[in-house]
């Protein structure tokens, strides 16, 4: 948008304004809604999650503002390929019906908080518990960090250059962190609403602004048939098996993410995980495949991004800019889009801090003072929380640093948690020990692949156009086998 | 219906869900959708999934929690452990 007119002009500023105000007052509402100070009321909100409230709090955290903005770039740049991304999404969904339901139960008897409960309670093994919440740690701050960075370059993009990128991120972390700590889960719960519904608004307003505004079939089969005929190629057999890879890869690390298996926790019952379940299915097509083509219209509409660094990843936001320089009464809709990104964002950011917060809590802190009371450990968890905050704002105003660069490897890490989480859910016959093998080794392989790359070794980006996380996976399951293997071996000898 | 027929059949979706048997140079349309043939047929997949996607959680949600872990069959452990106090 450089070089236009800022969208957040007095009346954008005030309708974001608003927006934060309403989140503060959500925060303290949760906190006068407390029953107790335990770890369970703090991070999973009592366990009292209705359907509504957990469908809003499950979309909102999926849906990132990745979905909004890099989505819509990524669909720009491999036009009709990028159909995969609906895809991934409702494999995220066939991910919780593998295993939510058993989890939920177990974790109604068990009292779970993180998911390395789980796996302690059900193999005893603390390596294994303790490696899956490392990972699980690794991947939230990359998620943390890349969404603070990218809410920073928004504010700053869209008051055009009236508040820094730092000012954005300091600012908008500060909030977060208030209205976590005071209401916990059940705050960042009722803000996920709100964000839940701006998101599913935004969605839905440019898809139907484009298609009242343009005629798509035009667009499509003859504009972006003109700009970028390979679009409508399909792709070669390395590409085939990339689309399937990416699938794969996205639909079940994201299955696994920590904070989306403390929503599990966090139902009031099995009945209103379900139904939030069955509306979240329909999800992917109503917000990730409405992005995704409203990428394919940008290609149409705005060919030749690509040569300018960054442009690409900010066509949603041209695509309204369009909409509003055309009919102008459209700047409202714009201000909600703007609106539907930042929240996007925000609740992403949130859950995961909270989600970081209760693994260091209970996976770590507890471990080492075992007879810390339920008040004490809710108050370090807060602690922790505005520590954290505090350095992942650090470092995502420092962007360039070599640590930030590092853990951009974060789905190919969480994709090494899935045979753990999976098969720990229906399996009781497995031994903590070999899924540790098999995690250590996988994770191991993908690291080493990732860092050499990253250091100039002359290694595919993607072996045989498939990631390095899922020949890592493939492997940690070939360790599973192997050492169960070799453990059963001397009892069926015996025999 | 078992996890790992579950399992397979969700496969089966992805795999469908790739345009395995277009080749290079089939990029004509059949519908006024302004999508390639290729497209369509994994937006129809993608469209089909989610319908099985309702269904299943409708259907199977017992068959995957499987009966012995219904807390409701089971009478909490004397005495607990120290998760059980959360």
């Amino acid at each position: 948008m450089t070089g236009e007119q800022a969208i957040l002009d007095k009346g954008g500023i005030l309708f974001v304004g608003g927006y934060l105000v309403i989140l503060l007052g959500l925060g303290v509402w949760g906190r006068l809604a407390r029953k107790e100070k335990s770890l369970s009321d703090f991070y999973l909100g009592g366990r009292s999650f209705g359907p509504f409230v957990l469908f809003m709090t499950l979309f909102a955290t999926q849906y990132s503002g990745n979905t909004l903005i890099g989505y819509a770039g990524r669909a720009y740049r491999d036009g009709f390929q990028f159909l995969a991304a609906p895809m991934f999404m409702m494999l995220v969904i066939c991910g919780y019906l593998l295993y939510a339901p058993k989890l939920y139960r177990l974790s109604v008897r068990k009292g779970y908080i993180t998911t390395a409960d789980f796996l302690q309670d059900r193999f005893g093994y603390r390596p294994l518990s303790l490696l899956v919440s490392a990972l699980g740690m690794v991947a939230l701050c990359n998620y943390i960090l890349t969404n603070l960075l990218a809410m920073g370059l928004l504010v700053e993009t869209a008051s055009g250059g009236r508040f820094l990128v730092w000012q954005g991120i300091l600012a908008l972390s500060v909030i977060m962190v208030l209205y976590e700590t005071l209401g916990g889960m059940r705050g960042v719960a009722w803000t996920d609403v709100v964000q839940g519904i701006l998101l599913l608004v935004g969605c839905l307003v440019i898809f139907a602004l484009l298609n009242y505004r343009y005629n798509s079939y035009e667009v499509l089969s003859i504009d972006l048939k003109a700009n970028y005929p390979s679009f409508w190629e399909p792709p070669d057999w390395e590409g085939k098996i990339g689309w399937l890879s990416t699938i794969v890869l996205l639909g079940f690390a994201i299955s696994v993410y920590p904070h989306g298996v403390q929503r599990i926790y966090a139902a009031r019952s099995e009945n209103s995980l379900r139904r939030s379940l069955q509306v979240m299915a329909f999800m992917p097509i109503l917000t990730t495949f409405f992005i995704v083509f409203v990428g394919w219209m940008g290609a149409g509409l705005l060919p030749g991004l690509e040569s300018e660094k960054g442009a690409t990843d900010r066509i949603s936001l041209y695509m309204i800019n369009l909409l509003v320089v055309e009919i102008p009464q459209f700047k409202f809709f714009m201000v909600v889009f703007l609106g539907a990104v930042i929240a996007a964002i925000m609740s992403t950011v949130d859950s995961a801090l909270l989600s970081i917060s209760s693994s260091l809590t209970e996976d770590w802190y507890r471990l080492f003072k075992p007879d810390s009371s339920q008040a004490r450990l809710a108050f370090i968890g807060k602690i922790l929380s505005w520590l954290l905050m505090g350095a992942m704002a650090l470092l995502a105003i420092q962007s360039e640093s070599t640590i930030f660069r590092l853990i951009e490897i974060k789905l190919e890490l969480l994709l090494q948690t899935v045979p753990a989480i999976y098969l720990g859910v229906h399996t009781k016959r497995l031994k903590g020990r070999s899924l540790f093998a098999g995690m250590a080794v996988g994770t191991a392989v993908t690291v080493a692949f990732l860092v050499a790359q990253k250091l100039g070794a002359p290694l595919p980006a993607k072996p045989l156009g498939i990631y390095a996380g899922i020949w890592g996976l493939g492997l940690n399951l070939a360790i599973v086998a192997l050492v169960e293997w070799r453990e059963r071996m001397p009892s069926k000898l015996a025999q | 219906m078992t996890p790992i027929r579950l399992f397979c059949i969700i496969c089966a979706f992805l795999l469908a869900s790739v345009p395995w048997f277009y080749g290079l140079g089939s990029s004509s349309s059949r519908g006024d959708e302004g999508l390639p043939d290729w497209a369509l047929h994994s937006f129809e997949v993608m469209l089909l999934f989610a319908a099985f996607i309702v269904y299943a959680l409708w259907k199977y949600w017992s068959a995957m929690a499987g009966e012995d872990e219904n807390p409701l069959n089971q009478m909490p452990e004397e005495g607990g452990s120290d998760q059980n106090d959360r």
